[in-house]
């Protein structure tokens, strides 16, 4: 097999459209800022936290594929490469979040540290310095690790060396550890302590659960997107969409598990110090968005995601990523929003302009990737298992 | 005195040995080409993509899991829902009459269970199980196919059916040991 046959680039475009979507987003969170300080950055970070989410996500996928040593993904991995490899960059992103975390994190005040015993007996975590140190480590990891995947996967395009492969599932191993725990204490510093009375062990993977049904609905989407622009059939395959498909409905499965397990412990439990987080969320106008979750997020895409049928076709799998997309963002906001805004939900201009400027520098950045660089891992010693093996379903059309 | 007459057999079917897996495999197509719909191929082990190549649709398990899994969780929810809102009302834990969360594992469980009943189940009735007797065993020839002996056998009972024409088929397919089978 000539593998230049599958040396695939694309000029997908883009750039200047994105950079014109973060400049408008901009001006919009310049207006926002000027209505009021503390509720912009309240939507910048929960913009912050979706496009992190994402990129998470992406990073999770690259190294549990390294992990299992699989086949099925190797011609879509390139695309969740690129998506990790914004983590580091994302810093940049990160820095408005920064001067306004004294907003934010009421705990960062010297006198609610002395006082409010809660927040005191917690001062060992939860005080400045470490609080910025980790931010730092967090992002140096990320970058560390992210690029250490892009790189030598780019390498095996041309040196077409299996020892690469090899590599990169010993480094996999360490990568796993590093995430759990960076992506854990990130929600736990950057979400969970906006309420810092408030704790839950199960935060950290309520946030990944939630992290990787987003990566895989923005991988399924751009396969569909990246099929289209090269017309690649052979190459980006129908198996393909079908088993990202089980696996989106699978990890949405766990977030409802995990979801449904931190409420029901809570719930069930009743003590003053775990339940305050729940009854945030069940007064006035939060209580819909809490209701609707279990509906929009499991439910209906549950039944939406069941058959063959729909996994197989590109449009309708399409829609259920788009529709996950939506409400993942709503899981987001649910999570943070409530911390600023206890009367209910005030979806604004602040909100709208923080995902046009975080979103519009991330795809900036991904499109950037993706024009630059072969768009499927070519040297890769699996790929032509990649290619040609079968799920087995009786459909007529394989490609 | 009268004497029974002997019964005149039933045709059961045509059976033909094919060699190996790729002309099992390719003789199927045809035979799916052809249009019968009441036939098998015989193998000591599952061919890969043989489902295709038999021309076999969705299955229907799917549907039976589904409906399986609502009946399990519907009643689960219904059992725990009777006894603690209407049969023996007691309050747990200072919770509401119906406190439907706390039902979510109890309706999740019966879900599974009968899930896998109803798998099982209809795994069974799908394929025929149990079957005590099948003709295709009146061959000796036939005992290969658990070792390494492929097979296609095409039923009477399919309309297309012509006993000369299907032996004649068999065997410009590439069929071996063509013999007709009585029921």
């Amino acid at each position: 097999m000539s593998t230049d046959n599958y040396r695939i680039t694309a000029k997908l475009g883009g750039g200047p459209v994105f950079l014109g979507i973060a400049a408008l987003g901009a001006v919009l969170c310049g207006v926002s800022y000027t209505q009021g300080h503390q509720a912009f950055f309240a939507s910048y970070l929960t913009a912050f936290c979706y496009f992190l989410a994402l990129a998470l996500g992406s990073f999770f996928f690259v190294f549990v594929q390294h992990l299992a040593r699989s086949a099925w993904s190797v011609t879509i991995r390139r695309i969740s490469e690129s998506t990790a490899a914004n983590l580091p960059w994302m810093f940049f992103l990160f820095i408005p979040v920064l001067l306004g975390s004294k907003e934010l994190l009421m705990w960062l005040d010297p006198a609610v540290r002395a006082n409010d015993h809660l927040v005191h007996i917690k001062e060992a975590y939860l005080n400045p310095t470490f609080l910025y140190v980790r931010v730092g480590i967090y992002f140096a990891l990320w970058g560390v690790f992210t690029y250490f995947f892009l790189n030598n996967s780019k390498k095996q395009d041309e040196s077409k060396d299996p020892a690469l492969t090899l590599k990169m599932g010993k480094v996999a191993a360490g990568a796993a550890i590093v995430f759990a725990l960076s992506q854990t204490f990130f929600a736990f510093d950057w979400i969970m302590s906006l309420d810092p009375h408030w704790f839950s062990t199960m935060f950290g993977v309520y946030f990944f659960a939630g992290s990787v049904v987003l990566q895989y609905s923005f991988l399924i989407l751009m396969t569909a997107l990246l099929r289209a622009k090269t017309g690649r059939k052979d190459v980006f395959r129908k198996d393909h969409f079908h088993d990202a498909g089980k696996l989106l409905f699978g990890h949405n499965v766990f977030w409802t598990y995990i979801g449904f397990s931190q409420f029901f412990l809570i719930w069930y439990a009743n003590l003053p110090e775990e339940t305050a987080f729940y009854h945030h969320r069940a007064v006035d106008s939060w209580k819909v968005i809490s209701l609707m979750l279990p509906w929009c997020h499991f439910a209906i895409p549950f039944l939406g995601l069941m058959s063959w049928h729909v996994k197989r076709n590109i449009p309708a799998i399409s829609a259920v990523c788009v529709w996950f997309l939506v409400i993942c963002y709503i899981d987001i906001y649910w999570l943070i929003q409530p911390n600023f805004h206890p009367q209910g939900p005030t979806f604004g201009i602040g909100d709208v302009g923080s995902l046009l400027v975080v979103g519009g520098m991330f795809m900036f950045m991904l499109f950037r990737r993706l024009n630059s660089a072969n768009l499927i891992p070519m040297g890769d010693p699996r790929l032509k298992d990649c290619l040609t093996y079968d799920n087995g379903v009786p459909d007529n059309e394989q490609h | 005195m009268e004497t029974t007459a002997p019964v005149k057999p039933k045709t059961f079917g045509v059976l033909a040995e094919f060699p190996g897996v790729k002309d099992v495999y390719h003789a199927a197509e045809k035979v799916r080409d052809k249009g019968f719909k009441k036939w098998d191929v015989h193998s000591p082990f599952p061919i890969h993509g043989i489902d295709q190549a038999m021309g076999i649709g969705d299955s229907r398990m799917g549907w039976i899991a589904f409906f399986s899994a609502m009946a399990g969780a519907f009643g689960g929810f219904s059992l725990q829902y009777w006894i603690n809102v209407h049969a023996q009302p007691v309050v747990i834990g200072g919770k509401p009459m119906n406190p439907y969360p706390a039902f979510v594992p109890v309706t999740f469980e019966p879900g599974i269970l009968f899930t896998a009943f109803g798998c099982l189940l209809g795994m069974l009735a799908l394929n025929g199980l149990p079957r005590l007797y099948h003709a295709c065993f009146k061959s000796k020839n036939f005992g290969k196919f658990s070792d390494n002996g492929f097979f296609i056998s095409i039923e009477a009972k399919d309309p297309k059916f012509n006993v000369n024409e299907v032996q004649k088929f068999l065997a410009d397919i590439g069929g071996r040991n063509i013999e007709v089978l009585e029921d």
